[in-house]
């Protein structure tokens, strides 16, 4: 056996996919599908933004705060997936920016995240560069009848179109002021603007609003924003062509200031369809969906070998070689067969693969019917969900139909299953559509929950394990079989007697700590409310800090910055007392002693076991690695270590080799190579 | 702990009775469904031996050691299954056709096979069974009893008796005496098989087979180290991936083809360098490369320590931070794989105090949500613990799912289908009503429907596709191509069979059955298909990639005929890398060119196949750039101006406007702002010459080069076209790949 295992894509590249849509990567699906994202940052840079408040920060630098998190959560979300920002002033007194608008200063044209671009927002943030900027820069009031905002928006909506994207990119401009009359009540401007505003959101351009203000009272939405659109908007009402969720602007409502880093790191997402899809319910008859993914895997990022010198991401140089010729083969000496058994090979061309993955038309669920609800069990489900929601395009009157079944269906309490094949040459899945009715928050009417089925991605029968639990098995453990069902008649096996119910007064001990210990929800949603990795943050602090610092403290606190720990001191004392009389209730975890006492209890039945099916053991005696002796490694190992020929000792001489250098000695063969090397490149270094 | 090997003898019956009604046929195929679903699982150390009972000749160990045992024929030895066993079945003359003996003696078959796993599998870890197939009518009956003591005397290996002729539920008179004999051995040593139930058996064998390994095994911390309990958890749900496909030289196989189906043969090792990014052939010292984490578009070298301390340090645990309602935490919040947790066996206080607590769970209708570590220093996840009773068996667990983390969630904004317009009348709810009450799965299907087609057995299924019984079909395509080319090497694909069809299309009595509802929906929905023009075009054989460039939304074929079916994927590449226009305006013809994106109108113009709008188009082209040019406009819209004249230069070309624009040019030079003239020039938007126009005449390369280059003046229109001016090439860049 060749001793690396292979992925289909490898050898497949384009034709195979086995799951397309993998959380192994972060948001490389969304990469794959679709789009581009852009944000044009578009301050107003007159005098009002730069007045302090009572403690004594200027809007301009709430302004950059805002900035500076946006450039670095896209650094952290969007990776070197290149996602583009800009950063334009307006009301400026000078004027910077290649389409030669008056009053617009373009700090940063629309392009890739750089450090220098970060680190200057974060300068612009403190007072003393604030002000310096300023001086420079802010401009006077405009004249009458003039709108510099008017120029700035149009030149976001140059820069866009010149990078060339399109409407299923993801543009977002966000546009940050405490002026709510940026026309000064002049017609003419509030044509122009009104203008303008059209021109971007007919490219699809959305313009978010950020009032800099501490409270309401001081931005007059009506007075600024609602009278340029109330035309547009009245528009869209009407006019089911337009996509439902899509409105020209999007308020950040004037609240924001207080939780705006909040905002950024909840909303600044963009927002991306995976595929769109069609609905087959049989007969001809189907209707159109979006598909999007809710949930995608973030992780830590994978470390990239850099050339030590000039640290440039090297190239990984991947050669074949025969193993019986010893030549490099190139790609087309290469085939690609399906082992079967442990002595056979079998030949399946790519092309045969791809009909064997076949299942028909991409983007197409299947209706297979629908079940109640209850008959989902909480082990159905391998992967992470999608959400579907009803689209126009391109099937005319699908929202109708969405909407109809998804009230048939809550009203039953059932669920639907399809077949489906999301992308090409990807074979079919089976799914559950779950349904969720929309919610709208009664206080001010936005949409809590949107109407939409969850689409549970569920396992076929080759996913689910056939486990046998513990208590099934008569006399715990004897018999050996610890649950490897399955080898022989499964149903030979006689079945255990049923336990007695738990004992009532644990039960009651267990439900007064259960019910202290609520979990706060999400405030809208009321759903669970997901933590943030701390693996993920301080790998980013850390990357921050060597970037943008390189000196003093890391601005991550194990105790401070991870959530995902319960602290004691956080327990109250009724908590606390709930849990020592459950603790007396049942007696309380059994010590370390105890455990280990039962673990070799448990091993002890299973040898006895194994032997009662076996018969006597055999007398052998305990065979030494082949290559070193029985108590240690092999002295010869660093000769190896540094020919780089480790790989040829066996897992044992390798364990035996960890072991002498207090290392791990879990994981696959490579993994115990790569530890070696590892440590030892280590020790060099600081020899 | 793995999943123990396996020794199966599997015992063929040949005797004359064998040869009626194709039972021998039927038996072979059992056999090699049993050897193929060892091979697909590829476990090394499964073992397999093969033997004939009944047969006219004799060839055992045990006759030729110790006499008896006659009519058996090991026709392979207990050895690690492959192919070869798989087809000796097929090829070995003794199962090709029945022999003259009237009755085979099972009781001798099933003691040689004994023999030889006990012998090979002795003081080992294995699996043993025995799989006779044979026939209701075959009377070996009698000599199994006499083998009785020593299947007793053998309790670890067991015994499947398989009656290939059996009625399905192997429930009927006839085979009372097999199936009797089968229920008189206690200990459920030895059972009894119709070849239906085999069959399904066979189906199902390999699911779900994989031995347990606990995914954690430690603590339930409930209430941080104050309270807790020993817990296992094993995997529950997990994506079965296909075997992986193996690299092979073809240098070797094309010495000797035979080397290609064996595994040891015609490997290929994998090397793997490093090299500069701007200079593949120099390779990158061991010493020189350093890692690093890209942030943005740079690189951060981190260095050992400092990489240390941007690890996230785990330890093993599983400790509990609070409890939600089980609605908040629903099904589809899962990330990965589910984990199956119970008390850790023979510990009693544990196991007290886990079922308290997994009942308190119960009773609150409450999740729990823990911090996950499988092991030390593994990756952290955050897990709903959701508890669960068997009411069956009166157990308790607990299943564990991955929660998301916040940055893992994307929360999009939807807009609301509560619109007045969007809501469905009461007929049309009905219409959707009767369609769910139609195809509803867990309602089950009629006995009658089920005894119409006679393949599936008569009995009512309480539900359909449900996970647990509906096999993954690419994998059991995958296994069944595998099958047929080990057997016959190049064999064509196979097709689908009804039970791989079963396991992914509707149901056709269901589906048959909503047809009325279906019909309803239909009228009552009035569901158009609006075909997307890039769609449409697909028809007319043009590349997407083309039409992408083009970038225009234009013609809007009513093309209702042609369904999205085919082109569904092009549809996507194209709304990928349509323009802005093309998208908002798929619908509309357009019929001028206006002033919002004045370039994609235009060229949704010249698009149009259903009439030639290419005049219009210009005009209208010609208007916009002047209005953006006079005085109204002014310089902010110069470059807006400039890629209107860019894109009347190409489309010129295309729509033979060149005469046209070449005149427009011209009147452009001298009406224009110098500085918009500067960069109509910077553009190189040359005049149209005969050397990219054959329609064009008077104007060479070099003069339309010329004519660009010339200073402007205004006054000096014809001045400009005389002058002379240094070459420069004509050919312009940008039209190589147009058109």
């Amino acid at each position: 056996m060749t001793d690396f295992v292979d992925d289909f894509d490898e050898l497949f590249g384009q034709v195979v996919d086995e799951d397309g849509l993998d959380d192994r990567e972060n948001g490389g699906a969304a990469r794959r599908y679709s789009s581009k994202s852009g944000l044009m940052i578009v301050v107003d840079c007159s005098r009002q933004m730069f007045v302090k408040d009572k403690d004594g920060a200027t809007p301009f630098q709430a302004a950059m705060d805002v900035a500076f998190l946006t450039l670095k959560r896209r650094v952290v979300t969007d990776g070197a997936s290149g996602s583009q920002v800009g950063l334009v002033f307006y009301n400026t007194k000078d004027t910077k920016n290649e389409n030669g608008f008056e009053n617009v200063y373009t700090l940063h044209s629309l392009g890739g995240i750089v450090v220098d671009r970060i680190k200057e927002v974060r300068l612009l943030a403190s007072s003393s560069e604030c002000a310096k900027f300023a001086e420079a820069h802010c401009g006077p009031a405009p004249l009458p009848d003039d709108c510099p905002l008017e120029r700035a928006l149009w030149l976001c909506n140059f820069a866009f179109s010149t990078a060339k994207f399109t409407k299923q990119d993801d543009q977002k401009v966000w546009l940050f002021t405490n002026n709510d009359n940026p026309f000064f009540d002049s017609d003419a401007a509030k044509v122009k603007l009104q203008k303008r505003m059209e021109d971007l959101f007919q490219a699809g351009q959305r313009v978010f609003l950020w009032p800099l203000v501490h409270d309401s009272s001081e931005f007059d939405e009506n007075r600024f924003f609602r009278q340029a659109f109330a035309a547009q908007q009245l528009e869209n009402e009407t006019d089911l062509e337009v996509e439902q969720e899509e409105e020209p602007i999007i308020w950040v409502t004037a609240k924001a200031r207080d939780n705006m880093a909040e905002f950024v790191k909840k909303k600044d997402f963009p927002k991306r369809r995976l595929a769109p899809m069609q609905i087959d319910l049989g007969n001809d008859v189907s209707f159109s969906v979006d598909l999007y993914p809710l949930f995608m895997r973030a992780s830590v990022p994978t470390k990239e070998k850099i050339d030590a010198r000039t640290n440039s991401i090297l190239r990984t140089d991947t050669k074949y070689i025969c193993k019986d010729t010893l030549t490099i083969l190139t790609p087309d000496q290469i085939l690609a067969y399906f082992p079967y058994g442990v002595k056979n090979r079998v030949k399946v061309v790519p092309e045969e693969l791809v009909m064997l993955k076949d299942f028909g038309p991409a983007h197409h669920f299947t209706l297979l019917g629908f079940k109640d609800r209850d008959l989902l069990k909480p082990w159905h489900s391998v992967r992470s969900s999608y959400f579907v929601v009803p689209t126009e395009k391109p099937i005319r009157g699908s929202t109708k139909l969405f909407a109809a079944l998804l009230d048939s269906l809550l009203c039953r309490k059932y669920i639907m299953i399809c077949s489906g094949v999301l992308r090409r040459s990807e074979p079919v899945k089976l799914f559950a559509f779950m349904p969720r009715p929309e919610r709208v928050n009664e206080d001010d009417e936005t949409l809590v929950d949107p109407a939409g089925f969850d689409v549970v991605v569920l396992p076929w029968a080759n996913d689910i394990r056939n486990l046998k639990p513990s208590a099934l098995s008569s006399g715990s453990l004897e018999g050996g079989s610890n649950g490897a069902k399955k080898a022989g008649d499964g149903d030979n096996e006689a079945p255990a007697p049923p336990q007695a119910p738990a004992d009532a007064d644990m039960v009651e001990k267990a439900k007064a700590l259960i019910n202290k210990m609520r979990l706060p929800a999400h405030e809208e949603t009321g759903r669970f409310e997901p933590f943030e990795n701390p693996a993920i943050d301080k790998h980013f602090t850390v990357l921050e800090w060597a970037v943008l610092d390189g000196e003093g403290e890391i601005d991550w606190d194990e105790h401070e910055d991870d959530t995902t720990k319960l602290r004691d001191e956080d327990l109250g004392k009724s908590v606390r007392k709930l849990g020592t009389a459950f603790n007396e209730a049942y007696g309380g975890l059994e010590d370390e002693e105890a455990y280990k006492e039962n673990e070799k209890e448990r091993k002890r039945k299973m040898a006895a076991a194994n032997k009662a099916a076996a018969g006597p053991p055999k007398k052998r005696a305990r065979k030494a690695p082949a290559d070193g002796d029985a108590d240690g490694p092999p002295a010869d190992w660093r000769d190896k270590l540094e020919k780089g020929t480790l790989s040829k000792l066996t897992i044992p001489v390798l364990k035996l080799i960890l072991e002498d250098l207090g290392l791990s000695q879990t994981g696959k063969k490579a993994e115990l190579v790569a530890r070696i090397e590892e440590s030892a490149g280590v020790k060099t270094e600081q020899e | 702990m793995a999943r123990p090997k396996e020794a199966l003898a599997l015992v063929v019956d040949v005797s004359e009775p064998m040869g009626a009604a194709s039972l021998l046929e039927r038996a072979r195929d059992l056999a090699q469904g049993f050897m193929s679903n060892m091979l697909r699982e590829g476990k090394k150390n499964d073992e397999v031996c093969v033997l004939a009972s009944g047969a006219d000749s004799t060839d055992n160990p045990e006759f030729t050691e110790y006499g008896g045992c006659e009519h058996v024929v090991v026709v392979r030895p207990l050895e690690e299954c492959s192919a070869e066993t798989l087809l000796s079945v097929d090829q070995e003359d003794v199962f090709k056709k029945s022999s003259t003996q009237t009755q085979a003696d099972l009781g001798d078959a099933v003691r040689v096979a004994r023999q030889m796993i006990i012998k090979r599998t002795a003081k080992k870890k294995y699996n043993r069974r025995i799989i006779v197939l044979t026939s209701t009518r075959s009377a070996g009956l009698e000599t199994l009893r006499s083998a009785v003591d020593e299947i007793k005397a053998h309790p670890e290996i067991k015994i499947t008796l398989v009656a290939v002729d059996a009625s399905p539920s192997g429930n009927v008179d006839d085979e009372s005496d097999l199936q009797s004999f089968a229920q008189s051995i206690p200990d459920q040593l030895c059972a009894f098989r119709s070849a239906k139930q085999v069959e399904e058996r066979l189906l199902r064998e390999h699911v779900g087979s994989k031995g347990q390994v606990a995914a954690y095994r430690g603590v339930l911390r409930v209430l941080n180290d104050a309270v807790g309990f020993h817990v296992q958890a094993f995997t529950k749900t997990r994506r079965e991936s296909p075997p992986s496909l193996k690299k092979v030289s073809k240098v070797v196989v094309d010495k000797d083809e035979t080397a290609a189906n064996d595994v040891n043969l015609a490997q290929v090792s994998r090397q793997i360098s490093y090299t500069l990014p701007d200079n593949p052939d120099a390779e990158v010292a061991v010493d020189d490369i350093a890692e690093g984490y890209r942030y943005g578009r740079e690189v951060v070298p981190l260095s050992g320590h400092d990489a240390e301390i941007a690890t996230y340090a785990t330890i093993k645990e599983l400790t509990v931070l609070g409890y939600l309602d089980r609605s908040k935490v629903p099904l589809w919040m899962n990330m990965g794989s589910v984990n199956f947790i119970e008390a850790m066996p023979g510990l009693e206080r544990s196991n007290q105090g886990f079922r308290a607590w997994v009942q308190a769970l119960l009773e609150l209708n409450r999740v729990a949500v823990a911090r996950f570590v499988p092991r030390d220093k593994g990756t952290l996840s955050i897990v709903a613990l959701v508890p669960y009773k068997d009411e069956a068996h009166g157990y308790e667990c607990l299943f564990s799912r991955e929660l998301p983390f916040e940055q893992d969630t994307r929360d999009f904004s939807f807009g609301t289908i509560k619109l007045q317009s969007l809501t469905p009348s009461t007929e049309q709810k009905a219409a959707v009503d009767a369609l769910v009450t139609a195809m509803d799965l867990s309602a089950g299907i009629k006995v009658e429907d089920q005894a119409s087609s006679a393949s599936t057995p008569a009995q009512v299924r309480k539900e359909l596709f449900r996970p647990e019984d509906t096999l993954n079909p690419f994998l059991e395509r995958l296994f069944r191509l595998l099958l047929e080319r080990a057997k016959a090497p190049g064999s064509a694909l196979p097709q689908d069979d009804p039970v791989v069809t079963s396991f992914y299309k509707p149901n056709e009595t269901m589906l048959e059955a909503a047809k009325p509802a279906l019909e309803q929906i239909r009228s009552l929905f009035k569901l158009e298909h609006v075909v997307d023009p890039k769609t449409g075009r697909k028809a007319d054989g043009e590349p997407a990639a083309k039409r992408a460039r083009i970038g225009a939304a234009g013609e809007s074929k009513e093309n209702d005929g042609e369904p999205q079916a085919t082109g569904i994927g092009v549809v996507q590449e194209a709304d990928a890398d349509a323009s802005a226009s093309g998208w908002f305006d798929a619908d509309k013809r357009i019929d001028a060119v206006g002033n919002v994106n004045p370039e994609g109108d235009y060229n949704a113009m010249l698009d149009r196949r259903d009439k030639d709008l290419s005049e219009p188009a210009f005009h209208g082209m010609v208007k916009q750039i002047d209005l953006l040019l006079g005085p109204e406009g002014g310089e902010e819209f110069h470059p807006k101006a400039l890629r209107c004249v860019e894109a009347l230069r190409k489309g010129s070309l295309r729509a033979s406007t060149e005469t046209d624009f070449n005149h427009f040019l011209r009147r452009l030079k001298v009406s224009c702002e110098p500085s918009f003239w500067k960069r109509v020039a910077a553009a190189n938007l040359t005049l149209i010459s005969s050397d990219d126009a054959v329609a064009v005449s008077g104007v060479s390369a070099k003069d339309a080069a010329d004519f660009i280059k010339e200073n402007v003046s205004r006054n000096d229109q014809a001045g400009a076209l005389m002058a002379p001016a240094p070459a420069v090439p004509a050919q312009d860049a940008d039209f190589d790949d147009f058109d």
